[in-house]
């Protein structure tokens, strides 16, 4: 379902954070690695996968290892277009993308994600299932994928009292994503002066840009959740933001 | 008097097997390499010429190729291969040779799909009746995966110079040697750090098990 955002302002992104005032990183329950590794984060899909709750069971399938839901170390899929984003195991997701679309929005945007987006999408726009790998782990390799797509998680694991106390609410991009922050936007200042900060040596405040271009995991790195949602920096006081942004509105949703 | 020795003599022999347990279960026993029992015994695969041995499909004692891996019975792939390197990646911050080195170019020898797997230099007994039947690694198909082409970018990079100084993102190596288990081949992550191909206790022919990604978190803090 489409949300349409009424635009007081260019700026977005505080938009998707409107969870600024909850603690740096939520409460894992018991039973969840610890750490600052991966296997602590909820890309970790082992942990839903070995889950004894009835309502888990036949979710996700176990593959016996952590990075393989994402990385196989030989013959991953050919993605096309370059560049080809790290060893990935997955397929390349092919949705009916809308781009983000803002009135003000100056900046060139790409008309499709680009290949180091699709690969957060490939799990996160619902159309791939979460255990639905290229390249299986020879020890269980004759397993096949149980297809829970990530919908189907946020259906849960969301609201007042979610399941097991994982509230993901926001997990799930619907392909049509006109109304979430800008990505496989080309970063250029010059079109919105005094509105951003200049990049330096393919960094903005920083944070990567990926061919010059903001994309997902500029602000996303999808093997720590030092701070939540796997943020790169805190955005306590709209940090993360104004790494980039030049300012923030002063309204009560974006000034938190 | 007899139960009484009995009584101690039974006491004994349990605490013999206690210790016995506790020297044999050790930490990592050393695992017994295999390749008899491995699919790199390809004396007995169709499609391939029996040549009644299991080791000359890669070796031989006398004249064999000096570089690249011991007393190696193969030639090696002329490539020309695409590294899975920084013209590539934009995630990769350790510097990669122009081409597969040392030990890798071993193991591409056949894994590179150019060259039949049963041709070898030095055929046993010299004997001339017995000629390689010049059929390459399988194409890929379904979950097998094992000819990796001359296209190496879609493979994990190999002929890398090991630097967690380049990226901290890695555990340091000790010795050539990364967490006690993983060699480094002139300071690189070559095929041979992550594969011993005389065993494959761990599928397939890992030095390590995966189990957790264990082997792949030896190097890679993640």
């Amino acid at each position: 379902m489409i949300r349409w955002v009424p635009m007081r302002h260019a700026l977005s992104c505080a938009g998707a954070l409107l969870f600024l005032a909850l603690p740096a990183r939520a409460q894992r329950p018991a039973g969840w690695p610890s750490g600052t590794l991966v296997q602590a984060t909820p890309h970790n899909l082992t942990v839903p996968a070995a889950s004894t709750a009835p309502v888990m069971t036949g979710r996700v399938r176990h593959w016996g290892e952590v990075c393989v839901y994402c990385h196989t170390p030989h013959g991953g899929p050919d993605w096309s277009g370059a560049p080809r984003p790290p060893l990935v195991n997955r397929t390349r997701p092919n949705a009916a993308y809308r781009m983000p679309q803002h009135g003000a929005q100056q900046m060139l945007q790409d008309p499709s994600p680009s290949n180091q987006s699709r690969v957060c999408l490939s799990c996160h726009d619902g159309s791939i299932a979460l255990d639905n790998i290229v390249n299986r782990p020879q020890p269980t390799n004759a397993l096949t994928p149980l297809n829970e797509t990530i919908d189907r998680c946020e259906s849960c694991h969301k609201g007042g009292n979610p399941a097991g106390g994982l509230d993901w609410e926001g997990v799930w991009f619907n392909p049509d994503m006109r109304d979430q922050h800008p990505f496989s936007v080309v970063y250029d200042p010059s079109r919105r002066p005094g509105q951003f900060k200049p990049a330096s040596g393919g960094t903005v405040g920083g944070l990567p840009l990926f061919s010059g271009r903001v994309e997902c995991p500029t602000c996303h790195e999808p093997h720590t959740e030092q701070f939540r949602y796997f943020l790169r920096q805190s955005n306590v006081g709209n940090s993360l933001c104004l790494a980039c942004h030049n300012s923030v509105p002063a309204d009560p949703v974006h000034a938190q | 008097m007899r139960v009484r020795w009995l009584r101690s003599f039974t006491g004994l022999a349990t605490a013999l097997a206690w210790l016995a347990m506790l020297v044999t279960a050790g930490p990592a026993a050393a695992q017994t390499d295999n390749v008899t029992s491995s699919k790199h015994n390809m004396s007995s695969r169709s499609g391939l010429t029996d040549y009644g041995e299991v080791c000359v499909y890669c070796h031989t004692p006398h004249n064999g190729q000096t570089q690249n891996a011991p007393l190696w019975n193969r030639n090696f792939g002329a490539g020309p291969y695409d590294m899975y390197d920084a013209t590539y990646s934009s995630t990769i911050d350790m510097t990669v040779a122009a081409s597969p080195q040392g030990v890798s170019l071993a193991c591409l020898s056949c894994h590179d799909g150019t060259i039949g797997l049963d041709v070898i230099i030095n055929r046993p007994n010299a004997d001339t009746a017995l000629a390689g039947s010049g059929n390459t690694m399988p194409a890929n198909a379904g979950q097998y995966f094992a000819n990796l082409g001359t296209d190496l970018r879609n493979d994990h990079p190999i002929s890398v110079t090991y630097s967690p100084t380049d990226d901290p993102a890695f555990n340091a190596a000790s010795g050539g040697v990364i967490g006690g288990s993983l060699p480094l081949y002139t300071g690189r992550v070559e095929c041979g750090t992550c594969h011993n191909p005389h065993n494959t206790t761990n599928t397939p022919f890992l030095r390590l098990s995966n189990s957790g990604s264990n082997l792949c978190t030896t190097c890679h803090i993640k």
